[in-house]
């Protein structure tokens, strides 16, 4: 169980990005629920797991994109330690969270569209890095409240890591 | 020993850290053409299969209005093939009269969009034709709006569609006003850059940018692009031509492969649509 739960949700999330992300996206700027969930596996469970937790889905995303097989696992093991690696912060409001979201798809946006986009970044930061992290900060609210009313145990403090 | 397990223990989170970036840039570091097999056989055995489930699920739900819709298409397109009939013959008679060459068409062989990136700069699609259906690595693919890209590798009931949207796919492409002639590369989202443009070349806002037919992968003339925006780059030599493409390569649900060419007035539409078929449709969207 303590397996098949984050495998689960690796599934479920990836769904969420290929079946929903594109349908709801303002012109070409949809929010990443792949982002939301590493975010969140990296609150509970702390930087470690958070950081393979990123690994292993950036590499399942690399597979759709083999061009440039490594890039996303590299962003999202970053992002899953960072995360992981928050500390002992206030208890999270959901403003906190929402700001934890943004910074994390952007600084994760960043890493990735520098090497992806090299040298040629500039303008991709400002129309699409930028937005797309309001919109996935958004949408991880939406996710993380919509799994607080489900009963999932969510994120409820910093600092701690969790077990299911 | 004892020293090396508590050093590493004690910095267990930065010891991962490290051994997973070294992983991923090992992996970045891989030649390409590894990456790419790598990488689609994993797919092709794993993610191929749920990614059908899940598109088939999500599909679902649209199909009653999809079938409401596609019966008023093909009523109207009815209409317009007996109308295309008429001028179909018509034609024939004054090229014979005139001894035109016999022009050609080409046969395009439509595919369903079966899977496409979790990543969110799409640069490939799943769709599922294959190597049963004649299709082979390299033949074009189009939508409604125009040249989506062209298929990078081709299972047996299905293709990898590498889109225009990546930074190794450029397309030599012609202005079809002034046929100046340069090289498509994408820059971002529907944005392109027209290359190779000398500063007295004739391109100006607005013009249509079709394929070239050079290099002999793609045919001559299809729409690729709209110019947005033309400006004298930082040398002063060239020119700098930004275009827009009209298709949405986010939400492509539908494309077609263009596979060989046939003559036009022998193309399997108009030689074996079911009529019958066509006007049961037809009675049924005038109800």
């Amino acid at each position: 169980m303590k397996f098949l739960a984050p495998l689960l949700g690796v599934v479920i999330y990836l769904a969420l990005q290929a079946a929903v992300a594109g349908r709801i996206a303002i012109g070409s700027i949809a929010p990443d629920f792949v982002v939301v969930c590493v975010v969140l596996f990296g609150l509970q469970r702390g930087s470690v797991q958070g950081s393979l937790f990123g690994f292993f889905v950036g590499f399942l995303v690399d597979l759709s994109n083999p061009g440039y097989l490594g890039l996303n696992a590299l962003t999202k093991c970053l992002l899953g330690f960072a995360a992981g690696g928050l500390g002992a912060a206030a208890s999270p409001g959901l403003l906190v969270l929402a700001i934890v979201f943004f910074v994390g798809a952007l600084a994760h946006d960043f890493v990735y569209l520098l090497i992806y986009l090299w040298p040629g970044v500039g303008s991709a930061l400002l129309t699409r890095a930028l937005p797309s992290a309001l919109y996935t900060a958004v949408a991880g609210v939406a996710v993380e409240r919509i799994l607080a009313l489900l009963g999932a145990k969510v994120v409820t403090s910093f600092g701690k890591e969790r077990q299911y | 020993m004892h020293l090396f397990e508590a050093v590493f223990q004690r910095y267990r989170d930065r010891t991962v850290l490290v051994v997973l970036i070294s992983l991923s840039i090992a992996l970045m570091s891989l030649p390409e053409p590894v990456q790419v097999d790598v990488a689609r056989g994993l797919v092709g055995r794993l993610v191929l299969p749920a990614q059908r489930a899940t598109t088939f699920v999500t599909d679902y739900t649209d199909v009653r209005a999809e079938n409401e819709r596609l019966q008023r298409m093909v009523a109207t397109l009815m209409l317009e093939r007996e109308r295309l009939l008429q001028y179909r013959d018509e034609r024939e008679r004054l090229r014979r009269l005139a001894e035109f060459k016999e022009e050609q068409t080409h046969r395009l062989v439509p595919a369903e969009v079966v899977g496409r990136d979790f990543d969110r700069i799409q640069t490939n699609l799943v769709i599922n034709k294959g190597s049963e259906e004649g299709l082979r690595a390299r033949m074009p693919v189009f939508s409604y709006g125009g040249l989506v890209g062209s298929l990078a590798k081709v299972f047996t009931n299905s293709s990898w569609v590498q889109l225009l949207t990546s930074k190794n796919h450029p397309v030599s492409c012609i202005d079809k006003r002034s046929r100046v002639v340069g090289v498509l590369e994408w820059r971002h989202r529907s944005s392109f850059e027209l290359r190779h443009v000398s500063s007295n070349e004739d391109v100006v806002v607005g013009d249509t940018l079709v394929t070239s037919g050079f290099g002999g992968t793609i045919p001559k003339g299809f729409p690729v692009a709209i110019v947005s925006r033309v400006g004298q780059s930082t040398d002063g030599l060239s020119l700098r031509v930004d275009a827009r493409s009209p298709v949405n390569f986010v939400s492509l649900e539908e494309v077609f492969v263009m596979t060989d060419e046939i003559p036009w007035d022998r193309s399997l539409f108009y030689e074996e649509a079911d009529t019958a078929l066509m006007r049961d449709v037809l009675r049924r969207s005038q109800r």
